[in-house]
């Protein structure tokens, strides 16, 4: 096929995904989804989404009310995918060193260790993030974005994968040290949460009739369905999903829409642009595809986007949200489609 | 019409392919194919079969030779079903089948477009006196300027997503049909699915079933279409799922699509038109006329659309007005001219397309917009004679059945002329540009194409003279046809007041705005200020009124109160007055007398009683007010 296009990792041609890579991609993914789903009910949207940025190699940020769900989905997926957790719980007097461990006088050796700090886990819950001051939060960003952590110089290296799910709640509460938007774009994606229905509430409460209990996770008997190889090479698989050239022009002109709009101060970064593409080939394989359509980016637009760029202070005190300013620009960029006029 | 409705959708019929195709291949021009049909039309044409083959009109030969008279089928069977093309010569034609056993014909769309015009006459008449209401109000008072910040708005206007898509061709859905199976026919098949897309989004788009727009994909047309929530809708929905599919694995995975992927896309997408031509058949009469079947008799123009396309031009109906002709819309024009019967100002535009370099193929008499050709007349004498150059390239000189019109005096190139040296066609040049003009207008129809000699030189003139005369042509050329049919099809206008124009409701709907200016008048001026607006002492003195009264009423006065107001009203109108006036209000005579004793009873009765409030007291005061008040409204008018 003559046409441009990109598929693999960008270091030279790698072949495409095949039918039969997108099928096992699939039928995992599903699976896993369905597992965690057990325990966190009438949020499948969510756990998609958080599953996405997992094996597209981002981090992910939960903003929602607390109750919601949101540190069991972060348990309950490290153990579906049979990796190691740990939950960091930022409060106003939380410490670097208390993310990312530190030196420690050991009397034993008569000399220092290095204790390692809650980042070195597989699955981070990073807790109510907006809590901590910035220098504490700067700790954890930096981790996350390097995968290592420096400490007196040594750097050390943070097990794979790593991924780290940061909540907070609504910027309107007192408190809080609200992300800088310069650090907000190494969250690969922004997801809302809000309250279940009342359905999904209620199956909530019978559940609980039935005795579960969300402390007790491994008596819910959740089967793992990945671990640390499987999901390198679904990443892997996700990195040979086949993207369109007009696929890369219709995200190029979405992200750059944002630099552009009259609402908007600072737009997104080509960061944006790249989050948007590995998310949408991961999206594309969960659907059992070997190449990338327009509707994934569309699907993507919004948790990827909603984070990455600033709204004039006059748009925002009218009650403009960065999801209005998306949808504006999704409305109004051409989708590629069916070819221009009639082909020769 | 149930069952005709059935026949649109059902009838799939493998077509005779020859290894040299005609215009007039495709067994929708039934009056060539099919035994019987049209035998009125084509009577004259009996006398000529020697010279129609009979592999290229089967149906013709044996309508000439008896066979029993057919109502036409009356649906559009453009194509053949699509599948693979059979490759061996033609196969005898199929026996008749049995006509139906009651007349079905199109509806009448007369009486609709009718009722059509006048809602839309009143809605621009209601809209009108809408508008100038809030200009009124909007501009009449004066109000407060309230400085406000710049405010930065997100809007998202749904309303606004009806928009031309680019992606969709503009070619008729029909069209678009024909060139995706052929164009699975010789193998490209990711070119059929996006073409099968095009066609069936167009017609869901046309009929209003989906609204097309650029930041819309294909997924959520089919999403919108499920959730429009008719079965019908649903059916579609699956059918276009299937066509866009198979798009999206030709345009983003970037691969050929399975052929029989292919072929299901191209059944889907016709299934969608099917149904579609149906549904428009039965609403809108201006779309339904894209692709009726009368585009397919003997007189229609179906046939020019294929016959210029095995040529290798690139052909397009044109579908808007011939005098907003650009250099943009095509290079070559064929016109026919009475079909079309242009005004003045279409040939000013036409001829000054010419001069700029267009040329256009003109089928009638175009000496109104082409003075140089000469006047026409008719000419006894059928006999023909080519051109030098055509006879040397093997023409045969072209016929039609009878007398001919010929054209004289004119200055232009002869092509073909006959005995009496008229110039039946002749190309003028015309500054850059040239006319061809062929004076018979009946080479305009379907059934001239049935004699070789005219599909031949009308297919070839533009070739000839691109390559013989050095006409302003590229390669390779656009072609539009200009026919009766097609541009009653779709006569769009340019602009809203352009077409209001053109509905010819301007006399109408001013004189419904004079209508209700004038009634407007007569009942009272409903807008801007009001007409007599309370001054501030006749406010104070309601008011006045009313504590007056309320003062009495705690004084449980209301027998004073409802004397003085009888006494007043009484002697301002008299007993016959008030009587009057309570007729007026709408009592009977006897209640009006009764009434106006009450009256007087209560004003000569003495002031001294005081009596404590009586409800007698305030229902009387209140029906001597409402009197009073009647008369002083109709006094007023």
């Amino acid at each position: 096929m003559e046409r441009g296009g990109a598929s693999g990792s960008g270091d030279g041609f790698v072949s495409p995904a095949g039918d039969v890579d997108v099928a096992f991609f699939k039928e995992r993914f599903d699976a896993t989804v369905d597992q965690v789903e057990r325990v966190v009910l009438g949020q499948r949207g969510v756990i998609r989404s958080v599953l996405v940025a997992l094996i597209a190699g981002g981090h992910v940020l939960l903003e929602g009310p607390p109750g919601i769900g949101k540190t069991l989905l972060a348990r309950s997926l490290a153990q579906v995918l049979g990796v190691s957790f740990k939950r960091i719980q930022f409060t106003p007097d939380l410490m670097p060193s208390d993310v990312t461990g530190g030196q420690v006088f050991n009397q034993r050796v008569d000399d220092f260790v290095f204790r390692a700090g809650p980042v070195f886990t597989q699955v981070l819950l990073a807790d109510e993030i907006n809590r901590a001051p910035a220098k504490t939060q700067a700790a954890l960003l930096e981790a996350m974005g390097d995968r290592q952590v420096t400490v007196d110089g040594s750097s050390m290296p943070l097990p794979q994968p790593f991924f780290t799910l940061a909540t907070q709640n609504p910027v309107e509460s007192e408190g809080t040290y609200p992300l800088p938007e310069a650090q907000l774009d190494r969250f690969l994606i922004k997801v809302l949460v809000d309250h279940p229905s009342q359905d999904v509430e209620v199956r909530l409460l019978q559940s609980y009739l039935g005795g579960f209990d969300a402390s007790e996770l491994d008596a819910v008997g959740l089967v793992e369905i990945l671990n640390a190889e499987s999901i390198a090479q679904l990443r892997a698989i996700g990195r040979k999903v086949t993207v369109e050239h007009d696929i890369l022009e219709y995200i190029a002109s979405v992200v750059g829409r944002t630099r552009q709009h009259p609402a908007v101060d600072l737009g997104a970064s080509p960061r944006a642009s790249i989050a948007l593409l590995l998310a949408s080939q991961v999206v594309a394989a969960a659907e059992g595809r070997t190449f990338v359509v327009p509707d994934d980016v569309k699907e993507l637009a919004l948790p990827v986007l909603r984070h990455r760029f600033m709204l004039q202070p006059d748009a925002e005190l009218e009650g403009t949200r960065p999801d209005d300013v998306v949808r504006a620009i999704l409305l109004d960029v051409p989708v590629p489609g069916g070819e221009r006029g009639v082909p020769a | 019409m149930l069952l005709w409705l059935l026949a649109c959708g059902t009838a799939v019929t493998e077509e005779p392919v020859l290894e040299v195709p005609f215009a007039l291949q495709s067994r929708s021009f039934e009056f060539c194919h099919r035994p019987g049909a049209g035998s009125e039309a084509m009577a004259e044409w009996c006398e000529h079969l020697d010279e129609i083959p009979k592999e290229r009109c089967p149906g013709l030969h044996e309508t000439c030779a008896g066979a029993e008279p057919v109502p036409p089928s009356g649906c559009n069977r453009q194509s053949g079903g699509g599948d693979d093309g059979d490759k061996s010569l033609a196969k005898e034609p199929e026996k008749p089948k049995e006509p139906w056993s009651f007349e079905a014909s199109m509806p009448d769309m007369a009486f609709v477009g009718e009722v059509l015009r006048w809602v839309m006459a009143m809605m621009v008449a209601a809209g009108v006196l809408v508008l100038l209401r809030y200009l009124w109000a909007r501009f009449g008072r004066k109000e407060e300027e309230i400085v406000r910040p710049p405010v930065i708005e997100v809007e998202i206007d749904q309303e606004a997503l009806d928009e031309a898509l680019p992606e969709v061709p503009s070619a008729p859905s029909d069209d678009l049909l024909t060139m995706a199976r052929r164009a699975l026919d010789e193998g490209r098949a990711g070119d059929a699915v996006v073409l099968a897309r095009g066609a069936a989004l167009r017609r869901l788009g046309e009929s209003g079933r989906l609204r097309l727009h650029r930041s819309r994909t294909d997924r959520e047309y089919v999403v919108a279409m499920r959730d429009a929530g008719s079965p019908e809708d649903g059916e579609d929905a699956d059918s276009l799922r299937i066509v866009t599919a198979m798009v999206e694995v030709f345009r983003f995975g970037m691969r050929e699509p399975p052929v029989e992927g292919a072929r299901d896309a191209l059944k889907a997408a016709a299934r969608i038109l099917r149904i579609g031509v149906c549904l428009l058949m039965l609403g809108v009469s201006g779309w339904a006329q894209a692709q009726t079947p009368e585009r397919f008799d003997a007189n229609g123009d179906a046939a020019f659309r294929e016959l210029f396309d095995q040529r290798g031009y690139e052909v397009s109906w044109r579908l808007r007005s011939l005098d907003s002709i650009k250099d943009e819309d095509a290079d070559a024009l064929f016109l026919d001219v009475v079909g079309t019967d242009p005004s003045m100002e279409e040939w000013q535009a036409i001829r000054e397309w010419v001069a700029l370099g267009g040329v256009v193929f003109a089928v009638g008499d175009a000496s109104p917009g082409f003075p140089e050709l000469g006047s026409v007349h008719a000419s006894d004498a059928p006999i023909w004679i080519l051109a030098p150059t055509l006879h040397r390239l093997g023409y045969e000189a072209p016929w039609l059945p009878g007398m001919v019109d010929a054209y004289v005096d004119g200055s232009a190139s002869v092509w073909v002329e006959n005995e009496d040296g008229g110039a039946v066609l002749a190309a003028l040049p015309l500054g850059d540009g040239v006319l061809l003009s062929l004076a018979d207008w009946r080479f305009g129809d379907n059934a001239s194409l049935m004699v070789p000699a005219n599909e031949a030189l009308l297919g070839d003139a533009l070739y000839h003279g691109q390559g013989l005369h050095d006409w302003p042509l590229p390669t390779p050329t656009r072609v539009q046809l200009a026919t009766r049919m097609a541009l009653s099809s779709d006569d769009q206008a340019d602009n809203p007041l352009e077409s209001l124009a053109r509905a010819e409701l301007l006399p109408f709907v001013l004189q419904f705005l004079l209508f209700w200016v004038v009634f407007a008048l007569w009942r009272g001026w409903p807008f801007g200020a009001l007409k007599d607006p309370p001054e501030e002492g006749r406010t104070r003195f309601a008011d006045h009124v009313e504590a007056l009264g309320d003062r009495y009423r705690r004084l449980g006065a209301s027998r004073h109160a409802a004397r003085s107001y009888a006494t007043l009203w009484m002697q301002r109108l008299g007993p016959k007055g008030m009587q009057l006036a309570a007729v007026s209000y709408g009592m009977s005579k006897e209640r009006a007398a009764e009434f106006v004793e009450e009256l007087e009873a209560l004003v000569g009765s003495t002031g001294d009683e005081q009596t404590p409030d009586s409800a007698a007291d305030f229902q009387g005061m209140e029906e001597l007010w409402n009197v009073v008040e009647h008369r002083d409204r109709g006094t007023a008018s």
